[in-house]
């Protein structure tokens, strides 16, 4: 049916071998169940961002109406109890899988020579998805969100010297409020998830790059 | 590295490239994949892809059909209905038009409560003409031009309503006299109860002005 589309365009732009070399690349025979961690933490960030977008056209970041657009979206939405149920569940899978993914690098001892660079770049990209967990919990503003958070902010206070400061800085004040909901809000959609995509394109090159690494 | 690492040539699998028999007629998509299954021989890598394809559809499906009614669904809201006080038709209160004055459009309005998604029942301010022909009778027209939605007004000199914007020019029953707008005025449904009068639901006319919206 697009056949004629297809080779339309590919007689303009000659797509279809660079696409190749990137999607068909072989696979080493070494590699085992246990290499489709990462993997799997990539796929299950993709059902979070389609999920997520979803999610951003109906929600409101505002302490008198995020929680009840929340409980609108699931109860008077098509689909809306799946849609949040799949992104907060997708979650925490998400944190369960970069775990086990990080095991498996840490037991293979991948980290070595030549690979320290892109370990390093994991722990930023696992301190991303900590960052969205922390950033999301807040946002349907009930009882279990807003002491959450309190006492996750707490936290921070106690680091020596620069705690309070790093504090007031996400709280945006002394008080955990509407700012904080909306400096939240902002981190979880807009700034992690550029920094994430950046982070998981960087990490997706030198793996090209470098290669699996051989077992032990 | 002194070991230079080599890239894994292409595997040749046995009917990969064995030549295809063509199809003896171009049918229709299930004909065709019939016959495109039982002629190519099925390879290990053919399964592995068709496999693959197929499980790719369906997690797109799964996370992509609940995402998309989700986000389509808004489209399908129906106008709320109920029946909002316009006013009482004898002793109005004092600010109220006086809706007995007959055969004249009146301007008048009603609040309407109407629940805006997740926030509670918002009133709105309706705007309208109204025209009393007598014996419990009236035309409800919504003060909107059907041209682009401008608030029309009534001239009482000229005998007609004028909207300022692209001055679409309505007569008293709601008739289309010139300008741009492609509609009689839109009604609303009415009823007396108690000598007071309500505003229902809002519908279209057509030029010979019978109702067209249910």
């Amino acid at each position: 049916m697009f056949k004629g589309s297809f080779s339309w365009v590919e007689e303009r732009l000659g797509l279809s071998s660079p696409a190749k070399r990137v999607m068909d690349h072989p696979v080493p025979r070494y590699i085992t169940w246990l290499h489709c961690f990462g993997g799997l933490t990539f796929f299950t960030f993709l059902i979070q961002v389609t999920t997520g977008i979803i999610l951003a056209f109906f929600y409101v970041p505002t302490p008198d109406h995020a929680h009840e657009s929340i409980v609108w979206f699931q109860g008077s939405v098509p689909f809306g109890t799946i849609v949040r149920n799949v992104h907060r569940l997708g979650a925490s899978a998400m944190v369960i899988l970069v775990f086990l993914h990080m095991v498996r690098v840490f037991v293979h001892a991948a980290y070595r020579k030549p690979r320290e660079l892109n370990w390093v770049v994991g722990v930023g990209l696992l301190m991303l998805v900590l960052g969205f967990g922390f950033t999301g919990y807040l946002l349907p503003w009930d009882q279990k969100a807003y002491w959450a958070t309190n006492v996750g902010l707490n936290i921070v206070g106690t680091v020596p010297v620069v705690g309070d400061p790093i504090g007031n800085l996400l709280r945006g004040g002394p008080t955990l409020g509407s700012l904080t909901l909306l400096r939240f809000y902002g981190l979880h959609v807009f700034l992690l998830p550029l920094l994430t995509v950046g982070g998981l394109l960087l990490h997706f090159a030198m793996i090209r790059k470098q290669g699996i690494a051989r077992p032990l | 590295m002194a070991r230079s690492r080599k890239e894994p040539t292409q595997m040749s699998l046995p009917g990969v490239d064995a030549p295809r028999a063509k199809p003896p007629k171009r049918g229709g998509p299930i004909r065709r994949l019939r016959s495109s299954l039982t002629t190519t021989p099925m390879t290990r890598r053919r399964f592995l892809e068709g496999t693959l394809g197929w499980v790719t559809a369906a997690i797109v499906a799964a996370v992509g059909i609940p995402a998309a009614i989700a986000w389509v669904s808004p489209a399908l809201r129906k106008q709320q209905e109920g029946w909002a006080p316009i006013g009482k038709l004898e002793d109005p209160e004092p600010g109220q038009p006086d809706l007995s004055v007959l055969n004249v459009p009146i301007e008048a309005h009603f609040t309407q409560f109407v629940r805006d998604a997740y926030l509670e029942a918002q009133p709105q301010n309706v705007a309208i003409y109204v025209i009393n022909h007598g014996d419990e009778k009236f035309t409800v027209f919504d003060i909107r031009c059907t041209h682009l939605g401008c608030p029309i007004s009534w001239k009482e000199e000229e005998g007609h309503f004028l909207s300022p914007c692209h001055n679409g020019v309505f007569d008293q029953e709601g008739r289309v006299l010139g300008g741009p707008p492609p509609r009689p005025l839109d009604h609303y449904e009415y009823k007396v109860e108690n000598g007071v009068l309500y505003a229902g639901k809002l519908y279209e006319v057509n030029d010979e002005l019978q109702r067209v919206t249910p």
